[in-house]
Parts: C-alpha cells; sequence; structure tokens
C-alpha cells in the first residue's frame, strides 16, 4: 500500500557511491597540468573564461630579472585591498631585495619570503587554477615552473552580522549567522572553544560548487550519526545547492511526510547548544540557515529563549504551545464537529448562544470556515510576500473589512470568525515555522474528516497522523522521543524545562554512547547562606 | 528443527518492557471494558467484581506458562513453537489457530466499538461506513509494525487508564455500598462461572506470546503481563463494581455497555453533559489501537507458518477478511452479543487455556526445549 | 456488498501484489492471493445465503455456552 518507495530503494540500491566525492573522479580525467610556459596558461586560462569579464589578469615582470608573472582573480571576490596592497606590493618589492629569483625554486621563495598572506597553497593543475579563482583566491603564475600559488584572499562584502528575523528573542543573543560560511564557522567557534569541535567540509552542487560543513563535538556526538550524515550528503549529485532546504530535503528520512524532519536554526547559540548536547549541524554556504541533525518533535516547540527564561516560565509556556499545537490542528475540526454532529456536547447556554448567532448565515458550518481558513491562509501569504507598507494594507482590509463585513452581511456567524482568528493565533504561537506549515495543512484534513465523521472522524485523524508521527525516525532517533518511546530522564528537556542545575545529563537518545553522558557537575543546586552558620 | 530458532523473524522491531505493559493493557481494557462489565453482571450479579479478581489470579497463572514457554523457546513466538513442540504439520495445523483466533476477536472488538460509535457519535450513518474506517485505521496502524504500535499504546495508555480513574472519582458520590450487597447471594455458582466468562476476555493477552521474542528483556514478559493484567483488572473491577453500586443491580444487568452510562451520569454542575463522548473518544482509540495489534499477530503468525519473509502484504487482506466477518456474520447488535456472550468463551478457552496447555504439556513430556 | 468487497480485494491485490511480484517473492503473493480469495468466498456465499464460518462455530457451540453461562 505504499506506491512512493523510489526515494529509499535507491538511496539503498547505489551503496558503492559512498566514495568521498564523484566530481574529484571527474576532474582527474579532464585535469590537465598546468605547462610551464607562461603564455600557454594564459591563453587556456582565458579561453576557459571567455566572455567573463569579471574575471582579471594582471601581468607583471618581477625581480632584477623581470621574470614574466601573472596574477589571476575574480574581480569582486577577492578582497581588493589585500591583492594590492600585499601581494602587488610585495611582489614589486622583489626589485629591492638581492635574491635572485630566477631558477626552478622561484615559486617557493616567492611563497616563503615575500608575500605576506597566511593562507598560500601550491596547485599544479588547471582544474585547481579554474576552481581557486572562482572561489575567491588570487592565483599566481610563473613563467618557467608548473606550478601555481594559490593565495586565499577571499573577501566580498556580504551581510553584517544582524539581529537575524525569524526567531526574535527578548533576552538572550542577537546575533545571527549571515550568508557567509566562514562567518558562520567562526560564529560558532567563538561560542565552542575546543579543538573536539569538528567541521568538515564538503562541496555540492556541480554548478554551484556550494560549500557546506558539517559540525559536530567529537566524544559527545554519536559516531553512527555523523557517519550517517556523511553518508547521505555523499550521495547527493546536483546541480545547485542554492540554500539549505536543497540538501534538506535530500537527507531526511521520510520524503513524503508533512512533517519537517530536520530543524533550521539562524542562531548561533542554538546550533552551539544542539552541538554541545551531541547533535550534528550542517552549514550551508550562501545561507544563514543551518540544519540540525537528528530532530525530535519537541524541538519545534522550543524557543532557544526558553533556556534564557526561568524554568518555570519557560515550562508553562511550553505546556500553553502544546495547547496552541492542538488548537492549531483541531479548533476548526472540533467546532464543525460538534456543532453539526454532538451538539449534545455543548452546554445548553452556549448551544443557545451559538445557533442565534448562526441566525440566517447562508451556509453550512463546514462551507463556512473552510472559507474563512482558505482566506486566512490567503492573507498570510499575502501579507507575507507583498512590500511591508502594503502588507500592512492588506491585513486591514483583511481583518477589519472582510470579517466585519462578512459578519455584517450575515454571510458568515460571528462564532466562526473567532473559531478561525483563535486558531490563527495558536498557529502562531508554535515556535518553529516549518512545523506549523505541517499543521497548517493537516488541519484542513481534519475539517474535511470532522465535516463527515464528527468527532469520530477526528479521533481517525489523529490516531493515524500519530502512527505516522510515532514511526518516524531523524537519522535513527525516533520522532516523538522521548513521550514514545517514553523516557523519564528525557523529560526534563522536553513538555517541561528543568533548572540548569538539575540537567546534568545529555539527552540519552541523541549522543548514545554511554562514556561521557554527564555534562555538568551533580549538586549545582544554589544554596542560599545558612544564618545559624556563622 | 534446531536451526528453526529466529530463522525468519518477519517484524524487525524492538519493544522495551514499558511498551510491552502498556500494549497488554490497551489490549485487555479495551476488549473488557466494552460490554463486558454488563455481560458480567448479568451472569454474576452482585459477585461481578469478585469474579475480576478471580479471573486476575486464573490469569496470572496462565501468564505464568505463557511467560515460561517464553524463556522455554527463547526468539520464538506461540506459532513457532507449535511447530518447534508439535513438528511441522501438525505445529502448523495448531499454529494456525492461534492467528485465526487473534482476527476473530479483532472482529468482535471492532464490531462492538463500532456500534458504540454508531449508537452514541452517528445515529444516522450506516455501520459499516463505520466498521469500514475502522478498518482502515488500525491495518494503517499494523502495516506500521509492531515498534509504532507499542508507541502508541505508550502514548493512549496513560491517558485512557486516567480517563477512567478521573471518570471513577467523578461517579464516585452517587456509589453506595450497600447495593453491592449481599455478596454470595445465591451461592459460588455465579461466581464461579463469572470468573472464566473475565478469564477468556483477560486471555485475549496471549498475545503477549505473540511479543515476548520482540521485547529487548523477555525474561521480565511475566512481569509486565502481571502489570498489565492487575491494570486491566483494576479498570474492569472498577467500572463493574461502580455500575452495580451506581445502578443497582436490576438495572446494570441490562445495560450494553456500563462504562458510558457511567460517563452519562457526570455533568459539571449541569453545565457540561454528555462527557462519555469524550470517554468514549478514548476508548475506541485503544480499541482501534488494540485491533491494529491483533491484526499485526494475525499477520505475523501467518507469515510464519507459511515461512514468508514479510508480513507486511498480510495486513490489508487480513483486515478485510476480518470486516468481511464483521458484516458478514452479525446482522445485528443482538447477534453479535449472543455470539461474543455464549461462543466466544468457549473458543477463547480452548485456544488461551486449551491449546496452549497442550503445547506445555508435550514440551514438558518431549523434552522440547528452544534452543538459545 | 458482495461486488464492494470484490472489488476491495481486487484493490489490495493489485496495490500489495504488485510490488511483491516485481521484487520476486512468490510465496508472499500466494499467501495473499489466498487470504483475498477467502474473502471473495465469504461474500460470494454471502450472496448464496450460505452461513459464514462464524454463525457455523456459533451453531455448534452456543448450546455449550448456553448451558454454562446465563
Amino acid at each position: 500500500m505504499r506506491p512512493f518507495r523510489f526515494g529509499k530503494m535507491k538511496k539503498a540500491s547505489e551503496p558503492e557511491l559512498i566514495q568521498p566525492r564523484v566530481a574529484e573522479v571527474e576532474t582527474e580525467l579532464e585535469n590537465p597540468k598546468l605547462s610551464s610556459s607562461l603564455a600557454d596558461n594564459q591563453t587556456t586560462m582565458q579561453t576557459i573564461f571567455t566572455n567573463c569579464p569579471d574575471f582579471m589578469y594582471r601581468e607583471l615582470k618581477i625581480g632584477q630579472e623581470r621574470v614574466p608573472v601573472l596574477l589571476l582573480y575574480m574581480n569582486g571576490l577577492t578582497d581588493e585591498q589585500t591583492v594590492n596592497g600585499d601581494i602587488l606590493k610585495s611582489l614589486v618589492n622583489i626589485k629591492s631585495s638581492n635574491i635572485i629569483v630566477s631558477g626552478s625554486n622561484t615559486i617557493e621563495i616567492i611563497k616563503n619570503i615575500f608575500l605576506e598572506i597566511g593562507n598560500i597553497t601550491e596547485i599544479t593543475t588547471i582544474g585547481e587554477v579554474e576552481e581557486a579563482v572562482l572561489t575567491g583566491s588570487v592565483v599566481l603564475l610563473l613563467e618557467g615552473t608548473s606550478k601555481a600559488l594559490k593565495i586565499g584572499t577571499k573577501g566580498f562584502d556580504g551581510r553584517i552580522v544582524s539581529e537575524p528575523a525569524t526567531e526574535g528573542v527578548v533576552r538572550g543573543p542577537r546575533e545571527g549567522f549571515t550568508e557567509s560560511l566562514q562567518k558562520n564557522t567562526a560564529m560558532l567557534r567563538r561560542k565552542i572553544k575546543t579543538p573536539n569541535l569538528k567541521l568538515e567540509k564538503f562541496v555540492l552542487g556541480r554548478v554551484t560548487k556550494t560549500e557546506v560543513n558539517i559540525a559536530y563535538l567529537d566524544g559527545t556526538v554519536n559516531s553512527k550519526v555523523v557517519d550517517e550524515v556523511k553518508k547521505r550528503l555523499s550521495l547527493i549529485d546536483v546541480d545547485s545547492v542554492l540554500e539549505s532546504a536543497y540538501i534538506e530535503e535530500m537527507i531526511e528520512d521520510e520524503p513524503f511526510s508533512v512533517f519537517p524532519q530536520i530543524d533550521h536554526s539562524e542562531k548561533p547559540d542554538k546550533i552551539a547548544a544542539a552541538i554541545v548536547q551531541g547533535q550534528v549541524a550542517i552549514f550551508t554556504d550562501g545561507t544563514p540557515f543551518v540544519l540540525i541533525v537528528p530532530t525530535m518533535m519537541t524541538q519545534f516547540l522550543q524557543s532557544s529563549e526558553d533556556y534564557y527564561d526561568r524554568s518555570i516560565y519557560a515550562t508553562s509556556i511550553r505546556l500553553v504551545r502544546f495547547v496552541f499545537l492542538t488548537l492549531a490542528l483541531l479548533l476548526p475540526a472540533l467546532y464543525i464537529a460538534i456543532t453539526t454532529f454532538h451538539r449534545g456536547l455543548l452546554p445548553t447556554s452556549l448551544l443557545i448562544s451559538i445557533t442565534a448567532a448562526r441566525e440566517g448565515a447562508p451556509f453550512p458550518t463546514v462551507i463556512e470556515v473552510l472559507t474563512m481558513e482558505v482566506t486566512f491562509e490567503a492573507l498570510r501569504e499575502a501579507g507575507l510576500r507583498l512590500p511591508k507598507p502594503v502588507g500592512q494594507a492588506v491585513s486591514i482590509v483583511g481583518g477589519l473589512v472582510i470579517g466585519e463585513a462578512a459578519v455584517q452581511a450575515s454571510m458568515v456567524s460571528p462564532v466562526t470568525v473567532i473559531i478561525v482568528a483563535l486558531t490563527g493565533i495558536a498557529s502562531f504561537g508554535i515556535p518553529s515555522y516549518s512545523f506549523a506549515l505541517a499543521i497548517r495543512i493537516l488541519r484542513f484534513g481534519m475539517i474535511a474528516l470532522a465535516s463527515t465523521l464528527g468527532l469520530y472522524g477526528v479521533l481517525l485523524g489523529v490516531l493515524v497522523m500519530s502512527a505516522h508521527l510515532v514511526s518516524l525516525r531523524s537519522f535513527g532517533v525516533p520522532y516523538m522521543a522521548p513521550f514514545a518511546p517514553f523516557n523519564l530522564k528525557d523529560m526534563k528537556d522536553s513538555l517541561i524545562r528543568l533548572p540548569w542545575w538539575a540537567m546534568g545529563d545529555r539527552p540519552r537518545l541523541i549522543a548514545k554512547n554511554n562514556n561521557n553522558r554527564q555534562r555538568q557537575k551533580f549538586f549545582l543546586k544554589p544554596v542560599p547562606p545558612d544564618d545559624n552558620e556563622k | 528443527m534446531a536451526g528453526k530458532k529466529g530463522d525468519w523473524m518477519p517484524e524487525k522491531g524492538i519493544i522495551n518492557t514499558k511498551q510491552f505493559v502498556w500494549l497488554l493493557f490497551i489490549m485487555i481494557s479495551a476488549f473488557a471494558t466494552m460490554q463486558l462489565p454488563g455481560m458480567l453482571i448479568m451472569q454474576a450479579g452482585r459477585d461481578a467484581w469478585l469474579s475480576i479478581l478471580g479471573a486476575w489470579l486464573l490469569d496470572v497463572m496462565l501468564a505464568l506458562v505463557y511467560a515460561y514457554m517464553g524463556i522455554r523457546f527463547p526468539g520464538e513466538n506461540l506459532v513457532q513453537y507449535s511447530i518447534t513442540i508439535l513438528g511441522k504439520y501438525l505445529g502448523r495445523l495448531v499454529g494456525i489457530l492461534f492467528p485465526l483466533f487473534f482476527l476473530l476477536v479483532c472482529t468482535i472488538v471492532l464490531r462492538g466499538s463500532a456500534q458504540l460509535v454508531n449508537i452514541v457519535f452517528l445515529p444516522r450513518t450506516p455501520l459499516n461506513v463505520i466498521l469500514v474506517t475502522s478498518y482502515l485505521v488500525s491495518a494503517l496502524i499494523a502495516r506500521k509494525g509492531l515498534e509504532a504500535i507499542a508507541r502508541m499504546t505508550e502514548l493512549l495508555g496513560p491517558l485512557y487508564l486516567l480517563s477512567i480513574i478521573t471518570l471513577s472519582f467523578l461517579v464516585l458520590p452517587a456509589f453506595h455500598m450497600s447495593r453491592l450487597l449481599p455478596q454470595f447471594d445465591n451461592g459460588v455458582t455465579p461466581f464461579l462461572t463469572g470468573a472464566p466468562l473475565i478469564l477468556t476476555n483477560f486471555g485475549v493477552c496471549i498475545i503477549m506470546a505473540m511479543y515476548i521474542p520482540l521485547c529487548n528483556r523477555p525474561e521480565n514478559g511475566f512481569l509486565a503481563k502481571f502489570s498489565a493484567v492487575s491494570m486491566g483488572a483494576l479498570v474492569v473491577c472498577l467500572v463493574t463494581a461502580l455500575s452495580v453500586g451506581i445502578f443497582g443491580i436490576e438495572d446494570a444487568q441490562y445495560m450494553s455497555s456500563p462504562g458510558i452510562q457511567l460517563a452519562k451520569m457526570i455533568n459539571f454542575s449541569n453545565y457540561i453533559e454528555r462527557v462519555e463522548m469524550i470517554w468514549l473518544l478514548f476508548l475506541v482509540g485503544s480499541t482501534i489501537v488494540a485491533s491494529s495489534s491483533l491484526i499485526w499477530a494475525f499477520g505475523q503468525g501467518i507469515a510464519q507458518i507459511t515461512g514468508l519473509k514479510t508480513y507486511k502484504p498480510l495486513i490489508y487482506p487480513g483486515a478485510l477478511i476480518s470486516l468481511a466477518l464483521g458484516i458478514l456474520s452479525f446482522p445485528s447488535s443482538l447477534q453479535h452479543t449472543n455470539f461474543y456472550h455464549y461462543t466466544f468463551p468457549i473458543v477463547a478457552a480452548f485456544v488461551e487455556v486449551g491449546l496452549e496447555l497442550l503445547l506445555f504439556a508435550v514440551a514438558l513430556i518431549l523434552h522440547k526445549r528452544g534452543t538459545a | 456488498m458482495t461486488v464492494l468487497m470484490m472489488f476491495t480485494a481486487l484493490a489490495i491485490g493489485l496495490a500489495e501484489g504488485l510490488p511483491l511480484k516485481k521484487k520476486g517473492q512468490r510465496r508472499e503473493l500466494v499467501v495473499m492471493t489466498t487470504l483475498l480469495a477467502m474473502t471473495i468466498l465469504l461474500a460470494v456465499g454471502h450472496y448464496l445465503a450460505l452461513p459464514s464460518p462464524l454463525v457455523l462455530l456459533e451453531r455448534w457451540l452456543e448450546p455449550v455456552g448456553k448451558a454454562i453461562f446465563k
């Protein structure tokens, strides 16, 4: 009964592909070495980069011997100041020194003595030169040698670190990731200062050559998860990776689930917390959103601020979120089920006022709720995409004019408007946008069930949904943990959030290795000074 | 047959002891709180709650046998060890009775719950629609494997237990001890016949023998069964004793589902009424999950008898057979109740007690033992 | 009812059987088809007014049950 199997089968049937990169094999085949003639190299590079006006090459002659040298770089990808100020200057300065720069080891001399730049590597093939230029390095070619120098001068103006737009907090760090991978990993390093924080580099995308880093804490992370992540990442062979969502969809466990199985965040503190408790983060160049695996459902109902507020407040807000979740999913369905099938469940006075409010409404409740829900979704979408000033106008038109006017014209009953509005607010109460999307979709399914089979239909829907949820796994970790399978110790950070001094163990299911379970000293509970003890 | 042990275990999921308890609890309580208290009160009158205690004792003893067999034949379930004990042909013949029995139980349970839903929730919807949807959802859950079912029960079980305990507290003010007295009014016959009646229902948890090989600690089988049947007995006992104590024996014995009637009693200061619907939601949810594990056991059993690699393709056909039986065998709810009251206990006693004790005896006599 | 059931059996047979056939699991296919055939038999039997197995069981065992239970 599952026609859509091919996604998994494909993964299973190609285990030979686990070798690191397919691209490497290709480059070896069609990757000629550099020639020792500078002119040859120059023509090759010029053919490769025809019609690329941003490709720059600067010829100069260095030293007293006037050895021709060629600098290749992409305009805008490199840091102009480094190129002009450091590289060019040092090359020109060779003239005034008395070291002879011709001969077999010229390139070593330049590298070791003259260039005042840290990140320099020797490269030998055309492909490497090409890649170096495209990723923002400067390549130095020298007459008479088939080696080249790749000078890391990557530096282009990215967005500065700013407060993330999606995960606002009242208390807590305000910095958010940027589009630059280097900056992002640096922000992570600034938080986790141990060599155990490992970053492993992958290059994904045949055309985009996007750099992807996985980050984990060695010794804490479950090494099986890391291996699995690496395996799944190495299987990706696509044209482009422009956002972490590309990766997310290609490495998740159940491709046809409505629920997101991989959490993401653009807050360094959240990522650092996840890594410290044993999860793996996947950084993608070009996007501030970093993926976290493995993911459990509770993560979508937690915000990073839960850990910065007092634990009692955090616990109660989490409970409220579960209520929100239920309301966002079931409220319209319950309303339909109760008002059309089981009026007996309502208290008489409430029933009377609902019936009175529905007086003269021409449509059945289902149609009413459905139209209002669809309108609401349309408004939400419109408000999201339009320019900000117009977006506000949309919400005014939507909220005031449509809601108010529809009720005034007795097209819909006011109760329906209340229900839809409550549902909308409740769905905003779910911290994760991607999880709220799943709930939004399922809500319509529940409405359909409720309008055909009443409360019984809702029950069936909930059963099917929970059966799906409990059978989901994210990188070997049950999605519904720690509720099912139940784990009392991991409950400390799920529905409730215990104070920091009480969270002695790392979550069991995430970091499975036993030897490094304890993450802090026990008995850290603050004890006020005893008065009698003077 | 030495190499037979765990040769093919179509299901690969592993459950832990806690999940084992909840699986059995849902199985017992969903089956036994629906119509059973009414039948039992009819049978045993005021001694009904005592019969439950008697049945509990008997069932615990029975559980000892099942748990022992589970340890004697490690890694083998009911069906597999009947083949090990009785040989290829006779063993298969006996072994197939267990899956068929599970399917029969599933038929009865889901038909019962569909009737309740029809009466309480959807009086104008045809019964068959409700039956079909129940079976569909059950089969859907069953196909996800025992691991998923176990996790479902882990979510649902505590809720269900809590709902019954809450219910009991809420109706407690109306309870009159005097209506439960005198005990043993009509001699011990009602007690003695009531106990087997309920034992056959508790006995559905012979399905534990299907779970034990998939449990991460098979030696805890008895413990799990003991806790589950104790909780189950407590629940049924509460419902029965409260129904008699509240409605009196004269009314209670003609109720088709006293639990629902109890829930109907509840109203919060005349404001919210018909709370039984909410309780029934838990009950029906539990029944559907319970029957999904019955269908799973059917599929698993048949797959092992015929030597298949996977049981999954058998789930939907199994559910369909059960559905056909449920629709075609009982023209009305009366026939269903009659079958449940008079025929089912005999069948159940034969399979749960007779067959298993036979296997047990043969295993002891022939010194058959599983290979660990 | 009979037609509906046969139709459902057919649908299940297709949905479950085709993947099995593709994987070459003949044994599974045979067992599954047998189960579905049983359903169809039940349905046809009902159409021909034959008693269902449960009814047979009831005819046989009900007297015993009635003797023991009230």
